[in-house]
C-alpha cells in the first residue's frame, strides 16, 4: 500500500499536490454528513465565502501587485443590486448576483482605465475615495431604499437549512481556485507577473500594462460582487456599513496577506483568519468594541513586516518542498 | 434659502476656517509624501490622537489646549519619528508601506474606541465661545485665530525649507535622494526629522479642532482622505500648492454642503479628484511625481 502510494506520488511531480487536494476536498465534501451543528457549518460557509472574496481581491492585489482599498464598492453593489432586483422585480438572487457583478465590473474597469495610467499610489487613493463616496451615497441620498445602517431584513430566505449554502459556498471556492489557476497559467498571468515585478521593463517589451491591469481589476470586481450577494442572502439582512464599510475592503487584504500569493494563498488565509475572527466576535461580541479590529491590525502589520510571503510561502518552503523531496528519494 | 450679507459672511468664514484646517493637515502630509514618498494613512488617526490628548489634558489636569501644545507637539513628533523608524523605513515597497500606515491608523482608532468609547467629546474653554460681531453676524474668535495660525505655519514652513540649511537638504532629498546622499546629506536622520515635523504640525491642528469639532475615534478618517485630495491637487511636496489647494477644496466643500446638501460635499470633492487625476495628475504645482 505504502509502495503504491509512493509510486503514485512520484509518477508526476505535481502528484503530491493532487493527493493533498483530494484529501482536503474529500473531507470538506463529507463534512455536512457528519456535522449537524449549524454554528460549525456557518463558520465553514463564511470561511469558504471569505476565501472566495480574498481570492477575488488577490487577482489584482497579489497577481497584479496593485493594492485596492475599495473592494467594498463591489461587495456592496453586488449585495444591493441582487437584493433590489429580487425585492422589486422578483428576479432570482442567483441571477441578480451576476447583474451586480456586471455593474461592479464596469465601474472597476472605468477606475482601472483612469488610474492605471498613473503610479500605484493614485490607484490606492482613488479606490479608497471611491469607496467612501459610494458609502455616503448609499447612506444619505439613497436612504429611503437602503434604510441606512438600520438595514433591511430579507425575509424570503432561499433555504432554511444550512447545507445548501454550504455546498454553494464550497462550489464558489473551488470555482475561484480554478479561475486563479487558469489566470496563473495564461498569458494574462505572465503579463501581470511581469508588470508587477518591473513595469518599465514589461512595457519596454510591448506589454500594455493599463490593459492587463484593467482586465485583472474587472475580473476581480466581478467576483467580489458575487461574494457580496452571497453574503447578504446568507445573512438574511443588509445594512450599508455592513457591506460598504472600510473593514469590508480590508478583510480580503488580510486574508490574502496572511495566506500569501498563489492559488492556495487566500484559501489558507481564510481558513486561518475567518474562524479566528468569528470566534473573537462570538466570544467577545459587543462587550469589547474594537478588539476585533485591533487583532486584525496587529496581525496584518506583523505579517507585512516580518512574513511578507504569507503562510503559504513559509509552508511551501518549510513543509511542502522537504516533503516532496522525501517522496522523490524513496523510489 | 434666504441669502443676505450675514449668510454670505458666515459661509465664507466657515469656508476659510475649513480651508485653514485642511492647510494645517495637508502641509505636513505633502512634506512627508514629497520627501519620503510615503502615503501616510495614519495622518488622520494621529489627528485623532492629538485631539484626544488635548481633551484629556484639559479635562483631567485642566491644562489649556494651547499650553498643552508643549506636551502634544513632542508627543506627535515622537509618534511620527517612531512610525518612520520602526514601521516604514524597514519596508521597501510603497504597497507595504501603505498597508502598514493604514493598519496603524485602524489600530489607533480601534484602541481609542476600546478605551474611550465612541462618545463625542468637546473641549469648552473660556474663550471657545467668543464671537466677534461683524455686519450683523458673529464670527468665532477661535476660527479666526486658526486661519491666521494656519497661514503662519505654511509661511514658516516655506521659509524653513527655502532658507535654512536643514530645510534645503530636505528639499534636496525630495528632488533626488541619491544625489542628496552624494553631497553628504545624512538622509536617515533627515527622513525621520521630516516625518516628525509633518506629524508635529498635527498637534497644533488638534489644539484648535478639539474645541471646534467633536472628538471621537473615527474623526480623522474623513480628514485624511480629503487631505490626500488636497496634496494631489497641490502637487506632491509643494507647500504653496498645498495651501492653494486647501482653499480650493475647502471652499468647494463648504459651498456644496450649503447649496447642494451636506451629504453631497464629499461627492463633489471626490468627483473633482477623479477629474484632476485624468487631466493633471501632477497637480497644480507638481514637480515631484510618485
Amino acid at each position: 500500500m505504502k509502495k503504491m502510494l509512493n509510486k503514485l506520488m512520484v509518477s508526476r511531480p505535481e502528484s503530491l499536490k493532487v493527493w493533498l487536494l483530494i484529501i482536503f476536498f474529500g473531507i470538506l465534501f463529507t463534512i455536512p454528513l457528519w456535522v449537524k451543528n449549524p454554528a460549525i457549518l456557518t463558520i465553514f460557509i463564511y470561511t469558504f465565502l471569505y476565501a472566495f472574496y480574498g481570492a477575488s481581491w488577490s487577482i489584482i492585489g497579489k497577481y497584479g501587485g496593485q493594492i485596492s482599498l475599495g473592494h467594498a464598492v463591489c461587495f456592496g453593489l453586488g449585495a444591493y443590486i441582487s437584493v433590489w432586483l429580487h425585492q422589486y422585480y422578483g428576479i432570482s438572487i442567483w441571477l441578480g448576483m451576476f447583474a451586480g457583478g456586471v455593474v461592479a465590473a464596469l465601474i472597476f474597469l472605468l477606475i482601472g482605465l483612469v488610474c492605471f495610467r498613473l503610479r500605484g499610489l493614485f490607484f490606492i487613493l482613488t479606490t479608497l475615495a471611491f469607496a467612501e463616496v459610494v458609502r455616503v451615497i448609499f447612506n444619505y441620498p439613497l436612504s429611503p431604499l437602503t434604510n441606512g445602517d438600520e438595514g433591511i431584513a430579507l425575509f424570503k430566505l432561499q433555504f432554511m437549512e444550512k447545507w445548501p449554502y454550504y455546498f454553494i459556498a464550497l462550489a464558489m471556492m473551488i470555482l475561484v481556485m480554478i479561475i486563479l489557476q487558469r489566470i496563473e497559467k495564461s498569458k494574462l498571468g505572465y503579463y501581470l507577473a511581469a508588470i508587477r515585478e518591473e513595469q518599465e521593463a514589461a512595457e519596454s517589451i510591448g506589454i500594455n500594462s493599463v490593459k492587463y491591469k484593467s482586465i485583472a481589476l474587472t475580473i476581480s470586481g466581478f467576483l467580489s460582487a458575487l461574494s457580496g450577494a452571497f453574503y447578504v442572502h446568507f445573512l438574511g439582512w443588509i445594512g450599508v456599513t455592513d457591506v460598504f464599510g472600510i473593514m469590508v475592503s480590508i478583510q480580503p487584504i488580510i486574508i490574502s496577506w496572511v495566506g500569501g500569493s498563489g492559488v492556495f494563498g487566500p484559501i489558507i488565509g481564510s481558513f486561518i483568519v475567518t474562524p479566528v475572527s468569528l470566534f473573537l466576535a462570538l466570544l467577545l461580541g459587543g462587550a469589547v468594541r474594537g478588539l476585533n479590529h485591533i487583532v486584525y491590525a496587529v496581525t496584518l502589520i506583523f505579517i507585512v513586516m516580518f512574513m511578507p510571503e504569507g503562510v503559504t510561502g513559509v509552508l511551501s518552503r518549510k513543509v511542502y518542498h522537504p516533503l516532496r523531496k522525501r517522496f522523490e528519494t524513496i523510489e | 434659502m434666504d441669502v443676505n450679507v450675514a449668510t454670505i459672511i458666515k459661509v465664507v468664514m466657515s469656508g476659510l476656517s475649513y480651508s485653514g484646517t485642511l492647510a494645517m493637515l495637508s502641509v505636513g502630509l505633502t512634506l512627508i509624501m514629497g520627501v519620503l514618498r510615503v502615503m501616510n494613512f495614519a495622518h488622520g488617526a494621529l489627528l485623532m490622537v492629538a485631539m484626544y490628548a488635548t481633551y484629556w489634558f484639559f479635562t483631567l489636569f485642566n491644562i489649556d489646549p494651547f499650553l498643552g501644545l508643549l506636551i502634544t507637539i513632542p508627543l506627535l513628533f515622537g509618534l511620527g519619528v517612531g512610525m518612520q523608524k520602526f514601521l516604514i523605513s524597514p519596508l521597501k515597497t510603497h504597497e507595504n508601506q501603505v498597508l502598514v500606515t493604514f493598519m496603524f491608523a485602524v489600530l489607533l482608532e480601534s484602541l481609542a474606541l476600546l478605551f474611550w468609547s465612541s462618545d463625542y467629546r468637546v473641549v469648552e474653554t473660556s474663550y471657545s465661545g467668543i464671537n466677534i460681531h461683524f455686519l450683523g453676524t458673529g464670527i468665532s474668535l477661535l476660527r479666526l485665530t486658526m486661519i491666521v495660525v494656519a497661514l503662519a505655519i505654511v509661511g514658516g514652513l516655506h521659509i524653513f525649507v527655502k532658507q535654512t540649511k536643514m530645510g534645503k537638504s530636505i528639499w534636496a532629498l525630495a528632488q533626488d535622494p541619491e544625489a542628496a546622499t552624494l553631497v553628504g546629506i545624512n538622509i536617515h536622520r533627515l527622513q525621520w526629522f521630516t516625518f516628525g515635523l509633518g506629524t508635529a504640525i498635527i498637534a497644533i491642528a488638534g489644539a484648535f479642532l478639539s474645541q471646534l469639532l467633536a472628538t471621537f475615534p473615527h474623526v480623522g478618517f474623513h480628514f485624511v482622505i480629503i487631505a490626500f485630495v488636497v496634496v494631489v491637487l497641490g502637487g506632491f511636496g509643494s507647500i504653496g500648492g498645498a495651501l492653494l489647494a486647501s482653499f480650493i477644496i475647502g471652499f468647494i466643500t463648504v459651498f456644496s454642503a450649503v447649496f447642494i446638501g451636506i451629504g453631497y460635499s464629499e461627492l463633489v470633492v471626490f468627483s473633482l479628484f477623479i477629474v484632476i487625476l485624468v487631466l493633471r495628475p501632477a497637480g497644480l504645482f507638481g514637480k515631484v511625481s510618485l
